[in-house]
């Protein structure tokens, strides 16, 4: 049983707070995820569960214990760095083996372990080359490989892949997921790549500014976001977000843009709940839920939309397209083989079930 | 052999630079009626008398057993000093740390002389003069900033997620520093060493002054060549002969970590 709590936990440098009173329970055996942008406090608070930093206010508990002032190694968890900070004067092998060493597991525990971990991470060879001579995803292996051996409770990882080229990263993220797979182990991993948070996490914690913005699983966020911020920042191009205004006429309501677009609110039970006649709001709407409107030729004829096309970029299996419709600058994707050209004047449907509306002011979502 | 053009140049260099150095070695090995006799190039016939002397004569080589005994309690004191200060320059942040930085440089801007008649009062006040200490500790003043300024040097060039790597992986900060930190930075302790050693070993004012017999370092001991008949010559050369021998030493051991130190550790 390891699961853990922050109840309330603050960090304050001197006067000015950084985390503000995180409530968080992390499962047992759950893959958590912290992402945030730079500066959202995600790296302080894994520093505060690993105890590099003290907690200015309330309590982490881990497995129902309360760990404030507990030393680091008697936490039981283990942490894997950005930077690996492998020990550069000792081999593979001994800086596997190291804190083993260190709490006096017998020799020949250590050696099994050490061999077999070795052999999951695929270092088997490597055991006795110093850390200069391994190639950066060797590197991050053997970091990885540090923390498996001395099982603990729970994993601890600080933007582990962010030093690695795009494609390690990629090979590496699934070796990340192997071994939680295999391990069986409570993981909280710190990123600020959304997309390395929607592929690995069980449940994902979006941070920004040392405040919780939402905590969900990735579809959740993905699907539900809690406000325009968790909206922006999950997802590939990121969601467009478009001030409008909201205006009732009879039973349906319209989102009126500067310029005079007007996009109907698709009508259901609750539609007009929560919505004000004039209130300013922002319109969200994912780039795959734009498309040439021949692409998608079952959507009501209202939801079609004549638009500039500004900017074509192709990525091979897909087009994202930059587009102008009544002055309302909006990213649309399109399938890879059509040719889009800059300048050319098409139609584009949206795909409205898919809105979300977040009122302006507060930035919650309210649809 | 073909040497290239270019290489001319170097060659003239290191010539005139090892020219002072032949010399003395040239006149070490001869006789002081030779010397003053003819000019040679080599020595016609070569001589070790001036060096025997040095090495039988008590009031000779204990010159040169003062200055290593000095030379080297003084670095000890400065590693041992410099290392925790270092450290906590390298890793912490405090008020003032910064301007406490530099003023440890400021230190070394003030000339050895000014602090001659201080030192001579307050070590004459403890009766520590003509003792080991005395100098070490007189030379402290100037080495122990240069040891911290190189030291931290080094350490903050080891990332700082390495102390917390040991802390998880469960070491006290004691175990931590001697079984992980000190390996790494071993190459900044020897440069550091070599600095202080370097500072000790030529630093003449305060040595003699603060001696007088029983600790009087080899610089000391070597005016006493000046003499009413005149300078031993051929002595005088030996003496110096033997005094860049342990620099040569210690240069050799650090020879691959030298340009770091001389940058103060940050490259």
């Amino acid at each position: 049983m390891t699961e853990l709590k922050f109840n309330n936990v603050i960090k304050r440098y001197g006067k000015t707070e950084v985390v503000h009173g995180i409530n968080l329970d992390v499962r047992d055996k759950e893959f958590l995820v912290l992402v945030g942008p730079s500066g959202c406090g995600k790296s302080t608070l894994l520093r505060m569960v690993a105890g590099l930093e003290a907690i200015s206010d309330g309590t982490i508990s881990i497995g129902g214990k309360v760990v404030n002032d507990l030393a680091p190694k008697e936490r039981g968890l283990a942490m894997v760095f950005q930077n690996y900070a492998l020990y550069p004067h000792m081999n593979v092998y001994e800086n596997m083996s190291f804190g083993l060493r260190l709490n006096k597991t017998p020799k020949d525990e250590i050696d099994r372990r050490v061999q077999e971990t070795g052999q999951i991470l695929g270092l088997e060879n490597l055991l006795h080359r110093k850390p200069h001579e391994l190639s950066g995803g060797q590197r991050q292996r053997v970091a990885m490989g540090r923390a498996m051996v001395r099982k603990p409770s729970i994993f601890l990882f600080d933007e582990p892949l962010s030093n690695l080229d795009a494609k390690l990263r990629i090979q590496m993220r699934a070796e990340i997921k192997l071994l939680h797979q295999r391990v069986n182990s409570t993981i909280i991993y710190v990123t600020h790549d959304q997309v390395e948070a929607m592929t690995l996490a069980d449940r994902i914690v979006v941070l920004r500014d040392g405040y919780i913005e939402q905590v969900g699983s990735p579809m959740e966020l993905f699907s539900k976001p809690a406000n325009t911020f968790v909206a922006g920042f999950i997802g590939t191009p990121p969601m467009n977000l478009l001030d409008a205004v909201i205006k009732f006429r009879g039973d349906n309501a319209f989102l009126i843009f500067d310029g005079g677009l007007e996009i109907p609110v698709p009508p259901g039970d609750t539609h007009l709940n929560g919505f004000r006649d004039g209130q300013s709001v922002v319109m969200g709407l994912r780039t795959e839920e734009i498309t040439p409107s021949d692409l998608n030729p079952s959507l009501p004829a209202s939801w079609k939309f004549d638009g500039l096309v500004e900017v074509v970029e192709p990525l091979g299996n897909e087009t994202h397209v930059h587009v102008n419709i009544k002055g309302v600058k909006m990213i649309a994707r399109s399938e890879g083989r059509r040719s889009i050209k800059y300048g050319d004047s098409l139609k584009f449907a949206m795909n409205l079930n898919q809105m979300h509306i977040f009122d302006a002011e507060t930035t919650l979502s309210i649809y | 052999m073909k040497i290239k053009k270019r290489n001319f140049a170097l060659v003239f260099y290191f010539i005139l630079l090892m020219l002072p150095i032949y010399w003395m070695l040239n006149m070490s090995l001869r006789t002081n009626a030779d010397i003053l006799s003819t000019f040679s190039l080599y020595p016609k016939e070569i001589t070790f008398a001036n060096y025997m002397k040095i090495f039988t004569d008590p009031s000779w080589y204990s010159g040169y057993i003062n200055s290593i005994i000095y030379v080297s309690i003084n670095t000890v004191i400065s590693l041992v000093t410099a290392l925790p200060a270092a450290y906590a320059f390298s890793r912490y942040r405090f008020i003032g740390d910064s301007q406490m930085f530099f003023w440890l440089l400021t230190n070394r801007m003030a000339p050895a002389a000014v602090f001659l008649l201080p030192f001579f009062q307050l070590y004459s006040t403890f009766g520590l003069i003509d003792t080991h200490i005395a100098v070490a500790l007189a030379h402290c003043l100037f080495n122990v900033p240069l040891a911290v300024w190189i030291l931290e040097g080094f350490m903050s060039g080891i990332p700082k997620e390495i102390d917390e790597t040991a802390y998880i992986d469960g070491y006290s900060f004691p175990g931590f520093f001697a079984m992980v930190f000190m390996p790494l930075i071993r190459s900044g302790v020897g440069v550091t060493a070599f600095f202080c050693f370097m500072f000790s070993w030529v630093e003449l004012l305060l040595a003699r002054t603060l001696t007088t017999t029983e600790a009087k370092p080899i610089a000391a001991t070597m005016t006493r060549t000046v003499s009413a008949t005149g300078l031993d010559w051929g002595l005088l050369a030996a003496a110096g002969i033997l005094t860049i021998v342990p620099g040569a030493l210690v240069i050799w051991f650090v020879r691959n970590h030298m340009a770091k130190g001389f940058a103060m550790g940050r490259v």
